[in-house]
């Protein structure tokens, strides 16, 4: 079948069709990101916390902004050799587009798994740290962090990500409404971690509990449900039957001038339960180890209480909650949100920064993280001096500190990045960060690549690249803590939708490039003109995945 | 439309013009948003970011997507029925979605929560 109007324009609208398909196309997708973007304003506006300004690093979207203006030149390149009939070149340049395409993907996918592997704590106090969190082991089913930890991984021990909360467990109530093939992954955990304490979950009866007898047991409950429900309507039916008979009854003998009406029987109608062949409904099922073990669940996996716990599925742990920590490596320290609430209540962030739990809590580090601050404190104020005495900057106070007006940016004052607490910590000279002294600390790597450059590669890649301060925050200070995805809060949210969905956009127009630059040498050779406005159709495409980015990249990047 | 081959190698020249213009304009758009580290009081507006900034980031990024459109998808040499469609659709896709969270900005959706007691604060 031939297309029509494919090479040749249509009289009525002057274009060939597909042009004029693309680009109605192209008018819903722009509606479609404007939509979006107007979302991330609508976002920003309204957040009620510290919007991350300039949160990502600039230089990975300054490359793709590069690798896509490149590959749009490229695009447009192809194009023009089909014109001037040359079909290698226009494939050269076609390979490079999906060259620079690649690399586009290849920066986004860093790029988005570092966020995922950053982990981000806000405690009750409203102080954020970031970092990475460090791996906690089993010693006897207890959860042990630090350098017991570490000792138990050399011997064999599992990795264990150090976010758990921890129960000593000596009875769990299965409730018996959910189906069990739901659940199995939750029930499995618990019994999988008694098996490894040699603990065995009995209930009352003495049977062992498995995921077959839970169902047994929901089955029975259902089949007891069925059988007493059907029991309640006989006797029911029964009762009406009597309240009826008794009525006739009482007209026979004059009692009564005429029949009752329904509702004026149903007060007499009456079932004795007792009476009925009632089956036992039981909801839940308690059982008791054999001895009490230790069980750990992820935060999100339960709620906590001192004495019990109730996880997702309804099941309730009982015994006493064991002291857990988030065990991590902190590389930034953010005060933003304190200040940001200090500023709505009225009170002085310094003063709120200075009581947290972090710098005057009652953990190994705080003197640490307060010598940090302290030294961050100083740093400020002494840009804050260049901003007045060298810049002359007189104007837009951010806060005040001590009565000084400070115009750094509040992100710059109330937020220590990686940089800052790596140079504050050589300042210190801070060598126990609660490790062992075979983890190799940044100065130690930077003394090696004085060395020679071979001991440095073996120490830079063998051991941990740099020990950033240590910290073992107790459960009970944890009040929310996540990766930084969308969970984190609204900035994240939308950067990953908005980026999510023009990555998938570089994702369809690869393939739709590769197909028109290798794969249709028939369709060049039928009539190159229709090969080359199907390649004008694909690079506008193309041309239009660059421009949503052009807007992508000073928004989420430098804003 | 270029379509002749002579056209054609002309707009190739144009397009490297171009692309020449655009990586210039994203490092322009970069070093504007990092003049607070290097000379704060050249710094539009507050130090740090700010409206200013937004605006001038903006107002780079515009540009960039109009030489886009412009140059790369031959807006400059193309039928009219397409500017109605392109426009339109900027119209309704900015202006029309951007107005909405506008209006919700100067007539507030106001939500004080649950909570019909006290007001619950924070610790």
């Amino acid at each position: 079948m031939e297309l029509p109007y494919i090479v040749e324009p249509r009289k009525d609208t002057g274009l060939f069709n597909s042009k004029l398909a693309i680009w109605l196309f192209l008018a819903s997708e722009v509606m479609l990101f404007g939509g979006l973007f107007s979302g991330y304003v609508f976002l920003r506006i309204y957040a009620d916390f510290p919007w991350p300004e300039r949160a990502i690093p600039v230089l990975p979207g300054l490359i793709n902004t590069v690798m896509l203006i490149l590959s749009s030149v490229t695009v447009v390149f192809a194009w023009s050799e089909l014109k001037l009939r040359n079909y290698r070149k226009f494939q050269v340049y076609m390979g490079f587009t999906l060259f620079f395409a690649a690399a586009f993907l290849g920066f986004k996918y860093v790029e988005y798994t570092t966020k995922f592997s950053h982990q981000a704590v806000k405690m009750s106090d409203n102080v954020v740290v970031e970092g990475h969190v460090d791996y906690a082991a089993l010693d006897h089913g207890k959860l042990v962090y630090g350098k017991d930890a570490k000792k138990l991984h050399k011997e064999g021990a599992e990795k264990i990500k150090a976010k758990k909360i921890e129960y000593k467990v000596e009875e769990v109530t299965f409730p018996l409404r959910f189906r069990m093939e739901s659940r199995k992954k939750i029930i499995n955990k618990i019994l999988k971690q008694a098996k490894a304490q040699d603990a065995k979950l009995v209930d009352e009866s003495g049977t062992e509990i498995t995921i077959d007898y839970l169902k047994e047991a929901r089955k029975a409950l259902y089949d007891a449900k069925k059988k007493n429900a059907i029991a309640r309507r006989d006797g029911l039916r029964d009762a009406w039957k009597v309240a009826k008979a008794e009525d006739a009854q009482r007209i026979e003998d004059g009692k009564q001038a005429e029949k009752s009406k329904g509702w004026q029987l149903a007060p007499q109608v009456k079932i004795d339960e007792s009476v009925l062949d009632l089956a036992n409904e039981t909801a839940s099922i308690t059982a008791k180890f054999t001895k009490p073990v230790y069980l750990h669940f992820g935060r999100n996996d339960i709620r906590e209480s001192e004495e019990f716990g109730i996880l997702r599925d309804g099941t309730v742990v009982k015994g006493k909650q064991q002291k857990s920590y988030m065990d991590m490596h902190i590389d930034a320290v953010d005060f933003q949100y304190l200040a940001f609430d200090a500023k709505q209540k009225g009170s002085d962030p310094f003063e709120a920064i200075e009581k947290s739990w972090l710098l005057s809590g009652d953990h190994k580090y705080a003197k640490h993280f307060k010598e940090y601050w302290d030294k961050h404190l100083e740093v400020v104020l002494h840009h804050n001096h260049g901003l007045q005495d060298r810049f002359k900057v007189e104007q837009n106070v951010t806060t005040t500190y001590k009565g000084e007006k400070l115009y750094l940016p509040l992100r710059e004052i109330f937020r220590i990045n990686w940089q800052s607490l790596i140079a504050y910590d050589e300042h210190y000279g801070h060598e126990d960060h609660g490790y062992n002294k075979d983890y190799s600390t940044f100065n130690e790597v930077e003394k090696s690549r004085k060395k020679n450059v071979e001991t440095f590669i073996r120490e830079y890649f063998q051991a941990p690249k740099r020990v950033f301060p240590h910290l073992k925050i107790p459960s009970k200070e944890v009040h929310f803590e996540s990766s930084l995805t969308p969970k984190w809060n609204n900035f994240y949210a939308i950067y990953f939708t908005i980026t999510g969905l023009h990555g998938l956009h570089i994702i369809g127009g690869m393939v739709v490039l590769w197909w028109f630059g290798f794969n249709s040498r028939k369709i060049y050779d039928k009539d190159p003109e229709w090969l080359a406005n199907r390649v004008e159709v694909g690079g506008l495409f193309w041309h239009f995945v660059d421009l949503v980015w052009i807007f992508v990249f000073p928004i989420f990047y430098l804003m | 439309m270029a379509d002749g081959p002579e056209a054609i190698k002309a707009a190739r020249n144009t397009y490297l013009k171009v692309l020449f213009g655009l990586l210039g304009l994203s490092l322009v758009t970069v070093l504007v948003a990092w003049i607070p580290f290097w000379h704060p009081s050249w710094d539009p507006g507050k130090v740090g970011f700010d409206q200013v900034d937004m605006i001038i980031g903006l107002a780079i990024a515009t540009f960039k997507a109009f030489l886009v459109g412009y140059i790369f998808m031959h807006l400059n040499h193309e039928k009219k029925s397409i500017y109605w469609i392109f426009f339109g659709s900027m119209v309704m896709g900015f202006v029309g979605l951007m107005g909405i969270t506008a209006l919700a900005f100067w007539d507030p959706i106001v939500f004080d929560g649950f909570n019909l007691g006290e007001p619950i604060l924070k610790k």
